[in-house]
């Protein structure tokens, strides 16, 4: 560990919980209807934005009309999107006179950059024009991340509410979490990525000849803007196709450390502003302690089995790390990246995940298998979360023999079956996504890798689809026709079929009325509590993945300090 | 019907705002105060572009140093990495067949590193400074150029810009 590395892992961490509470109040301010100072500009925008879409910003929506107006725009986006996709060929901004998307591809990139996943089966650089990546794929980050921060508020109004069914107003939430959230922040992101060299322009690709006389071509594009909100938005799409390893979009130490705390700012920022709305701050916080701890054990362990290779391996050991990684990010940079990206549903990434150490490989396959609730997505991440606690003290109560409540309501069988469908049913469409993927012709011939390793990519892939991060292991053909297809499907689930059960869950809560504590109310901001709730989640997850991970990274851990190769 | 009204309008309401007049902001500024940064880093010698500082490039003689081996040779549109585990047997033997400094024999992330460690390009030197028919005050001017030229060291390890490297190496006459 060298005095660098010391330097971001300490700094860090520290940057983000002194900026988390800043970042918390303002989400909370904006989604409360406040313009922030400095922003007041903005507020005719919105204004007129109202008026153009023509809804009323104050009409409060049912969970149901919350959740139609939420289906119903990003299913509209989606469609729009693919068909923008297919007919690229047509459309301005095109230097490079790229054809139209195939309908298979289009949809899957469409399906996924709408759910907040941007899983890419394709380069950017040769496939999508200008127009495509900034009107198309780069609005979707920003829609797709506002809805995350939407269905956050709904599900707090829905805990705070008491008697009254309203859950605010799906309009209002998206613009305002789009205009004074996602846009200023991705703005001043994007600012210091173009001074440190991230490209922005509209010219075709550059030819040049090289020192020794070679033709060599300079893809460009309108990347920074992008690649800011891509990691605001934790969405996570890359411009180019090896992401936030081209050095086009991450060239510097500084644009690779800002973008690290970009992936964690709102993710974190949505946790606190959780608390704030619901009134119950220190619970919030008891939340960011379990998924800091799990956080930082993942870290810890990864760089562990990255810096420390088996020694049957030999000379090549010191090699090996820096395979699939960048001079000017390094290893540890890079491990912490890989850790941090899958921990937090960005998808991102700055080095090969496939290239990672067999052990720090499974560890961010387990970070989404936790169900992207570890931080997760900007908004998913705390609603993923919520289902999680719900389980939690419904099993505390259990234990007492008492209904159990959750920040003062009380918690009943419907709450607790959409909790056990939210959180059980991305648990069943990775293993069918794996067993189909293995069982299928088509499936088999997507696998790019062989051994044990080759569990580790597939299981990677269907974490990754299912809960919405969108990072791979580069040796699977994600363009594969099963993979695009079968992967929309599990896009789409892995995003929706959590959404409405949050939504009708904080429609039910809403419902409810507030219950005075008594001495059997589960205190829900002790260590008790975060003890419990981060054993719930480990043990949700062993139970469902043990087998699929002791023969996929662990298995290849093993026999690569036996020495074996496939 | 009325929600996908709403749906459309909204759609097309976000699409001008987040995707023409956000990045068309940023393009703006980019354009006024890092012109060269925005479009790609182009590097010049005699007026002619020789390169992007910020990807690396097919190098095959000993004349100059080399980036880091590329999955892809170095191939822009699209780069690529190798993609391969710990357990590959074809990624084991290559490692095995380089005796250099690490950073040498694995490929980059990108495909298109477009830097290398002090170490490699120190141990690099010797190679170009026999090619150059370099005296050894030449070579230590290379290396004192590689001394200075070093970024990185805070929060990042140390590297070094192979391109620049090289055009300073060229700038330092053969044979002396």
């Amino acid at each position: 560990m060298n005095s660098y590395d010391i330097t971001l892992l300490i700094l860090l961490p520290t940057l983000l919980i002194a900026c988390t509470p800043f970042a918390g109040s303002w989400l909370v301010r904006v989604l409360e209807g406040e313009i922030p100072s400095g922003l007041r500009w903005l507020g005719k925008i919105e204004r007129s934005l109202y008026r153009l879409i023509g809804v009323a910003p104050e009409a409060e929506m049912t969970w149901k009309e919350y959740a139609v107006a939420l289906l119903c725009f990003n299913a509209v986006g989606c469609g729009l999107l693919a068909v923008m996709l297919m007919c690229q060929s047509v459309l301005p901004l095109n230097p490079q006179g790229l054809a139209g998307l195939t309908p298979a591809l289009a949809i899957n990139t469409a399906v996924s950059f709408t759910t907040n996943t941007n899983w890419q089966a394709y380069s950017g650089e040769n496939t999508l024009s200008y127009f495509s990546q900034m009107l198309g794929l780069g609005v979707q980050n920003f829609l797709s991340a506002a809805t995350g921060i939407a269905v956050l508020a709904a599900l707090a109004r829905g805990l705070r509410n008491a008697g009254a069914e309203a859950l605010g107003n799906f309009w209002a939430d998206l613009t305002q979490a789009t205009l004074y959230v996602l846009i200023p922040l991705s703005f001043v992101l994007a600012l210091v990525l173009v001074s440190q060299g991230v490209v922005m322009s509209f010219d075709g690709y550059a030819h040049v000849r090289t020192l020794e006389g070679a033709p060599q071509v300079i893809p460009l594009g309108p990347a920074a803007s992008q690649v800011a909100i891509k990691q605001i938005g934790t969405n996570g799409g890359g411009f180019f196709g090896v992401n936030s390893a081209h050095p086009f979009e991450n060239p510097t130490p500084l644009s690779h450390f800002l973008q690290l705390f970009a992936i964690l700012l709102l993710p974190a920022a949505c946790v606190d502003a959780f608390g704030r709305m619901t009134k119950a701050h220190k619970h919030a916080w008891a939340l960011l302690l379990v998924m800091g701890c799990l956080l930082a054990t993942a870290v810890g362990l990864s760089l562990y089995a990255e810096t420390h290779p088996p020694a049957a391996m030999g000379e090549i050991a010191r090699a090996l790390p820096m395979e699939g990684k960048e001079t000017r990010h390094g290893v540890v940079a890079s491990v912490v990246w890989a850790q941090a990206t899958t921990a937090a549903s960005s998808g991102s990434t700055n080095a090969a995940h496939g290239s990672l150490s067999p052990l720090s490989g499974g560890l961010a396959t387990l970070n989404m298998l936790l169900g992207e609730i570890v931080f997760g997505g900007v908004g998913s991440g705390l609603y993923g979360m919520v289902m999680m606690v719900v389980l939690t003290v419904f099993l505390a109560g259990l234990m007492v023999g008492r209904t159990p409540e959750y920040l003062g309501k009380k918690i009943e069988s419907r709450e607790v079956c959409l909790a056990a469908v939210a959180v059980l049913l991305p648990c069943g469409l990775v293993l069918a996504g794996c067993v189909a993927s293995f069982c299928t012709a088509a499936g088999g011939a997507a696998i790019g890798s062989h051994g044990p390793h080759a569990v580790t990519e597939v299981l990677y892939a269907w974490a990754s689809l299912v809960n919405n991060n969108g990072s791979a292991i580069g040796s699977l053909d994600a363009g594969a026709p099963f993979y695009l297809w079968a992967g929309s499907f599990a896009m789409i689930a892995g995003r929706f079929l959590v959404i409405v059960p949050v939504l009708m869950f904080a429609g039910g809560m809403a419902g409810k009325r507030h219950a005075a504590a008594s001495s059997g109310t589960f205190p829900t901001d002790g260590a008790l509590f975060s003890a419990l709730l981060a054993g719930m989640i480990l043990i949700i997850a062993a139970l469902t993945y043990f087998p699929a991970l002791t023969i996929g990274p662990v298995l290849e851990h093993l026999l690569a300090a036996a020495g074996r190769t496939f | 019907m009325r929600t996908l009204a709403h749906s459309l309008k909204a759609w097309l309401a976000f699409t001008l705002i987040a995707g023409l007049a956000f990045p068309l902001a940023v393009w703006l500024f980019g354009a006024l105060f890092y012109p060269q940064k925005a479009n790609g880093s182009l590097v010049l010698r005699d007026g002619q572009a020789v390169g992007s500082r910020l990807l690396a490039q097919k190098t095959t003689g000993d004349r100059y140093v080399h980036p880091r081996p590329s999955a892809g040779d170095y191939a822009t549109t699209p780069s690529a990495a190798s993609n391969a585990g710990w357990t590959d047997k074809a990624l084991r033997q290559r490692l095995a067949s380089l005796p250099h400094t690490p950073e040498d024999a694995s490929q980059s992330a990108s495909g298109l590193d477009p830097d290398i460690t002090p170490e490699s390009a120190a141990w690099q030197l010797q190679k170009v400074a026999k090619a150059r028919g370099w005296s050894e005050t030449s070579r230590k001017k290379a290396e004192e150029w590689i001394a200075s030229n070093t970024q990185g060291g805070i929060i990042s390890p140390p590297y070094v810009n192979v391109l620049q490297l090289n055009l300073a190496i060229d700038l330092i006459p053969d044979g002396k």
